[in-house]
């Protein structure tokens, strides 16, 4: 059993656990995962950006409210994630995240997947943003200031 | 391609999930899946982003002749008229018997908690509590409000 | 067969399309007071039925909610007692603590993350409530049958269960403040200067 001294630090761990995925050792892989699990870490697991199309591309974004439409581009990369994407337009258009709702294709996006497992792939791919109002997704004035500033 | 995109990472989600939620056996199971697939990721950790920073105030509730210890969740911004909203919705003490003191000030309605001083967990406020005699308050008011 | 750039454009018009057709469905449910969220996963669940979502919702969706909370009930982890040892097994011997049963939102709040997996959303609602059970422990409830049971009454919300926990505390200063009692003499000699002051 590790004693607390000899812990690896969770970066240690994520690493292992990174090599063994990559190297297909599944036990080693379920023993780090299982281990990271005892601690309850906060991790972020994403795919490395290999695993997507290169460079940057135009994506048109129809932005939508219960009355309204208008059209426009936004530089995104493939790799992105719909969290990223979300922090990118509240901070170009000052949309907070928490009125973004993004459908691409079929689908009603979440935040931790990225955009090119909704399809989004070359320039001129369509996506809709569909902003909520602020009071179902109570928001105060003062918590949006908070969030623009920090 | 798309789908296959999709189906990792949402193993990726869940592995996240269950390695947070201590989940040790799903934890396994699904980075052996991943390593099945020899996937390439990019693994590191991070900071759960706190619920917009609510706070957990300690708040000792005094009257003339008693006291207790109780732990109110709220959120620096908000200001006094707010809490004592709060404490009216929670606990059904009507503002105007709500007397709060937070280090030796009597605090006033319009000013808010983090002008107070009150930014992270844990620190404590005093509520007093008046008689409604004293405070002037009638049970037609109170159900009224 | 067609050139590549005609399945590309193809490829854009289809997924403009269907983007709209779902923008539709969750402008028409945000009239009813249905979130997109709901939109959504109603019609994945429901599948290409005719029904309308909010109509699906009122019928169909509480069946599917009993069926999460039923998982999260019988699963192994909800009654575990609270001495397990840290590998998950049960100290043998130990009483077994109340079930979690969960409440009618807290099934739908975990369906929706879900999107609409119903095995996925007893399994994350389940250690949802573990883990805010575990922070009504920190605050000093480490009873956690009384802690399970304001969460259900309080859909899953910690501040909601924190207050419905904590008001019995507070019963004792309801019957002063309406009591018709003078207000007993401020004692100087009182060690505790501050409480004299308040």
């Amino acid at each position: 059993q590790w004693s607390s001294a000899s812990l690896p630090l969770a970066e240690e761990l994520c690493l292992e656990l990174a090599r063994a995925i990559e190297a297909g050792d599944t036990q080693a892989a379920s023993q780090h995962a299982s281990t990271l699990a005892r601690q309850k870490a906060v991790l972020t697991i994403q795919l490395s950006e290999k695993n997507y199309a290169e460079g940057e591309i135009g994506l048109s974004v129809v932005v939508e409210d219960v009355s309204s439409s208008c059209c426009v581009t936004v530089k995104v990369f493939p790799y992105m994630t719909v969290a990223a994407l979300k922090q990118q337009v509240f901070l170009e258009y000052g949309f907070h995240p928490r009125v973004q709702r993004w459908v691409i294709g079929q689908c009603l996006c979440t935040e931790p997947r990225s955009l090119a497992s909704y399809g989004v792939q070359k320039d001129g791919d369509t996506a809709y943003l569909y902003l909520i109002s602020a009071r179902q997704a109570r928001i105060t004035r003062q918590l949006f200031q908070q969030d623009l500033e920090s | 391609n798309t789908a296959a995109l999709q189906r990792t990472e949402d193993t990726c989600i869940e592995l996240t999930r269950a390695i947070e939620a201590g989940d040790m056996q799903s934890a396994s199971l699904f980075a052996a899946t991943l390593a099945r697939q020899h996937a390439t990721l990019k693994i590191q950790p991070s900071t759960r982003d706190v619920e917009d920073n609510e706070i957990n105030l300690v708040v000792a509730v005094e009257d003339s002749s008693s006291s207790c210890c109780v732990t109110v969740k709220v959120f620096p911004h908000m200001t006094i008229a707010a809490l004592k909203q709060q404490m009216f919705l929670e606990y059904g003490f009507h503002p105007r018997v709500q007397r709060w003191v937070i280090g030796q000030c009597l605090c006033s309605d319009q000013r808010s908690l983090a002008s107070y001083g009150i930014r992270q967990n844990d620190l404590s406020a005093f509520l007093y509590l008046l008689s409604a005699r004293h405070s002037r308050l009638t049970l037609q008011a109170l159900q009224q409000d | 067969g067609p050139a590549p750039e005609d399945l590309d454009s193809w490829r854009q018009r289809l997924m403009k399309e269907e983007g709209l057709k779902l923008i539709q469905l969750i402008r028409d449910g945000e009239k009813k007071g249905v979130s997109p969220e709901e939109v959504y996963t109603s019609m994945r669940v429901a599948g290409d039925s005719s029904i309308l979502p909010c109509k699906w919702l009122k019928t169909e969706l509480p069946l599917l909610l009993d069926q999460i909370s039923t998982l999260v009930t019988t699963s192994p982890l909800s009654s575990r007692s609270r001495d397990t040892k840290d590998d998950g097994k049960e100290v043998e011997g130990a009483e077994k603590e109340g079930v979690v049963q969960l409440s009618r939102a807290e099934a739908k709040q975990a369906w929706l993350t879900a999107g609409g997996d119903t095995e996925r959303a007893a399994r994350q609602a389940l250690r949802d409530r573990l883990s805010k059970v575990k922070e009504l422990s920190a605050l000093g409830f480490s009873d956690e049958a009384p802690c399970n049971e304001a969460l259900r009454q309080s859909g899953g919300e910690v501040r909601g269960a924190l207050a419905l926990l904590q008001r019995p505390l507070l019963e004792p200063f309801h019957k002063h403040i309406w009591s018709d009692k003078p207000e007993p003499p401020v004692d100087i000699h009182h060690p505790d200067k501050q409480r004299i002051c308040r």
